[in-house]
């Protein structure tokens, strides 16, 4: 039992009148109680997450996982400032191959950051993260990125580095930033107009 | 002769003079020596094996092609860190950045102190000699360099740093800025272009894709290995691999190597088996310029600044990606920033290592590796990005990003920049990245403290020799290629004497 759930131990024999709950006491139970009722659904609802099979034509992600990979990209990349946006049916196949040959744990962790992200929008922003407008899920993407726990933000980074690696290959990313890959043949003709000696 | 998974496909047993575990820098250089020495060689290669013009230039590919455990490895401790390795024909030289330096005097010296004799700067300048001229290590040209490098370059002057172009083996280098995806030029003299071939016109046979899964122990004795041939592609099983060997030298590397001994309980009386571990703790960070840097173009490190003795400053560039990651660029303000990406100068910091780390099993095969960094290195990795900030102001940069901190607003003044860099920063708020790692199985003379003997030999098992990284009794404090590879061909003539 919680210990903050007030339970106390009676000594035999002990002959005590129980005493009333003030009010503070009586929400700060309910309050606790929910939020372990809360927990336990989110554990169990989490359960059920990990065993849905991979959604069609993926080997991993399943089709909410991909829903809500697709509206992060779209968060993340909406393009803007002569920026494309995010490619995400191009993208979402790489990230689920790329998972695909990934470690157990590797996949676990990606996962769960997507269902995390989307369950926790509930509490903060009053609705699932896929649910919201661009705006309320921008101020959500931006919230992981500043958040001071280190452990939320390493996870965040692993899976914003799966899609930035992702985004930063999609040639109009590439040519609205101006980075060219070194020896492929764009590489060769900005060698040339640009007469650099090697 | 080179083989891989579609022409070992079944099961197979082979026999050969040595078997070498590992085709990166140890592995290749060894294996060179071998041969050349008449010995039968076969070198198993986990990875594939890749010809340069298969090299697409993506980060992506590489992380899943050419990096260990597809770039997930890291270090665990206080915080967490990648801790990236090569994985193919050639290991991690495929995808350095081809710096070359000989191990400073001051650490073979102390080697040679603790028993090391035959590590004696006197005795290996011979073999830094034959290593240098075999990958081709030349000094830098400054028309290699480009902006990023030259705009570092400036700010050092202006210091009076006494940095300097760096020596490198990449003799057909075009300076197209992506060592670390695999060179797609062939420029660069990764032992996959030079002791590698150099060991298979003596005869060598190179198996890729084969991942070992044993090593055979007969009477107390290595005698060959046991390999699963697999499939790059579907990560499927397609074979296995046995070679029958008078000796076994593994070069899987400082991760790899423990790996295999500790999964059996092999060589390891001491208890020293993936102790030791020492890296390079580095840090970088960014300083915006008026003029389109365009970081990526031109080698990637070509200029190095000794900053003080133990921390070295060398220029670095970040794919965006990886550069994106390390920022709080989303949304539409992100995407403005992106495109800034062009004017951004970079510059890292590493420091020669006093801390300890472990490999261990973990789970699902993978190692577990562990490290506490220490005080000591911690406040030289402060000084290493103060170092940075320096530079960059004095180079001409007009807004700099201090190296810690959530990266909102960068500091506009070098006193901004250099005020929240107090010595009291913790490992936390710093990107560590942990590069060269070193000395899970340590040289010496004392059994009950080191895993090998001076010669290469594992103490406790006969005809067990290693001859990678992990054999570096401490941290170097420069790049540890050429090092690698001297120690390796050290033990290969060992070896062959024996």
């Amino acid at each position: 039992m919680l210990p903050i759930l007030g339970t106390r131990h009676v000594r035999s024999g002990e002959n005590e009148e129980p005493k009333k709950l003030t009010r503070r006491q009586l929400l700060i139970r309910a309050a606790v109680a929910s939020s372990a009722l809360t927990f336990a659904g989110a554990l169990v609802k989490f359960a059920s997450y990990l065993k849905t099979p991979p959604g069609p034509g993926r080997t991993v992600l399943t089709a909410r996982e991909e829903e809500i990979l697709t509206a992060v990209l779209l968060a993340m990349f909406p393009g803007a400032h002569g920026m494309p946006r995010a490619d995400v049916d191009a993208i979402v196949p790489k990230i689920d191959d790329h998972l695909a040959h990934s470690d157990p744990d590797a996949r676990l962790l990606t996962r769960t950051v997507l269902h995390v992200i989307e369950e926790q929008a509930i509490v903060f922003q009053g609705g699932r993260f896929t649910n919201l407008d661009p705006a309320k899920q921008a101020e959500v993407i931006r919230e992981w990125e500043l958040t001071s726990v280190y452990v939320k933000k390493l996870a965040f980074r692993s899976l914003k580095l799966l899609c930035g690696m992702m985004y930063a290959e999609q040639p109009e990313a590439r040519a609205a930033m101006g980075w060219y890959l070194g020896c492929a043949p764009s590489h060769l003709q900005h060698l040339g107009k640009a007469s650099v000696g090697v | 002769m080179a083989k891989d998974a579609k022409s070992l496909n079944g099961t197979r047993r082979i026999k050969a003079d040595v078997v070498i575990v590992g085709a990166g820098a140890g592995g290749g250089a060894a294996a060179a020596e071998l041969a050349q020495r008449g010995l039968s060689v076969v070198m198993l290669e986990e990875g594939h094996r890749y010809r340069p013009r298969e090299f697409p230039a993506s980060y992506g590919w590489a992380i899943n092609h050419l990096y260990a455990e597809r770039g997930t490895r890291i270090v665990e401790g206080e915080s967490y860190y990648p801790l990236p390795g090569g994985r193919g024909v050639g290991g991690s030289t495929l995808i350095n950045s081809a710096i070359c330096y000989r191990a400073p005097d001051a650490i073979l010296d102390a080697w040679a102190d603790a028993g090391l004799e035959g590590l004696a700067p006197e005795r290996l300048a011979p073999i830094y000699d034959l290593v240098e001229a075999t990958i081709g290590v030349t000094e830098m040209h400054p028309l290699q360099a480009r902006a990023n490098n030259l705009f570092i370059k400036r700010g050092s002057d202006a210091l009076g740093l006494g940095g300097g172009f760096v020596h490198r083996n990449a003799p057909g280098c075009v300076g197209c800025g992506i060592c670390y995806l695999g060179c797609p030029s062939g420029g660069k003299g990764s032992v996959d272009r030079n002791f590698i071939p150099l060991a298979e016109e003596h005869g060598t046979e190179v198996c890729a894709d084969c991942k070992v899964a044993r090593i055979l122990v007969r009477d107390g004795r290595a005698v060959g290995v046991e390999a699963r041939v697999v499939d790059q592609e579907t990560s499927e099983e397609v074979g296995r691999l046995t070679v029958d060997a008078d000796a076994v030298v593994l070069a899987a590397g400082t991760v790899g190597t423990p790996m295999l001994l500790l999964e059996q309980g092999l060589a390891n009386r001491s208890d020293q088996v993936g102790r030791n571990l020492a890296i390079h703790p580095a840090v970088g960070t960014y300083g915006m310029v008026d003029d389109a840097i365009n970081s990526w173009d031109g080698v990637p490190q070509a200029y190095a600044i000794p900053l003080e003795k133990g921390v070295l400053l060398q220029t670095y560039n970040a794919p965006p990606e990886v550069f994106f990651t390390t920022q709080p660029w989303s949304g539409a303000d992100g995407m403005r920033k992106m495109r800034m990406l062009k004017n951004i100068a970079m510059c890292g910091g590493l420091v020669s290592d006093g801390s300890n780390g472990r490999v261990q099993l973990g789970r699902h095969g993978k190692a577990k590796v562990t490290y506490a960094l220490s005080t000591r290195d911690r406040h030289r990795l402060i000084r290493a990005l103060r170092g940075i900030v320096r530079v960059l102001y004095a180079a001409g940069a007009t807004e700099v990003y201090p190296g810690i901190g959530d990266g909102v607003d960068w500091a506009k003044t070098e006193s901004d920049a250099l005020a929240p860099l107090t010595p009291d920063v913790e490992e936390r708020e710093m990107n560590v990245y942990a590069s060269h790692p070193m000395g899970t199985c340590r040289m010496g003379v004392d059994a009950a403290r080191s895993v090998v003997a001076p010669s290469g030999e594992t103490h406790d098992v006969p005809g067990l020799w290693i001859a990678d990284a992990s054999l570096m009794p401490s941290s170097l404090g420069v790049n540890p290629q050429m090092t690698v590879m001297s120690m390796a061909i050290h033990v290969a003539r060992n070896l062959a004497a024996a």
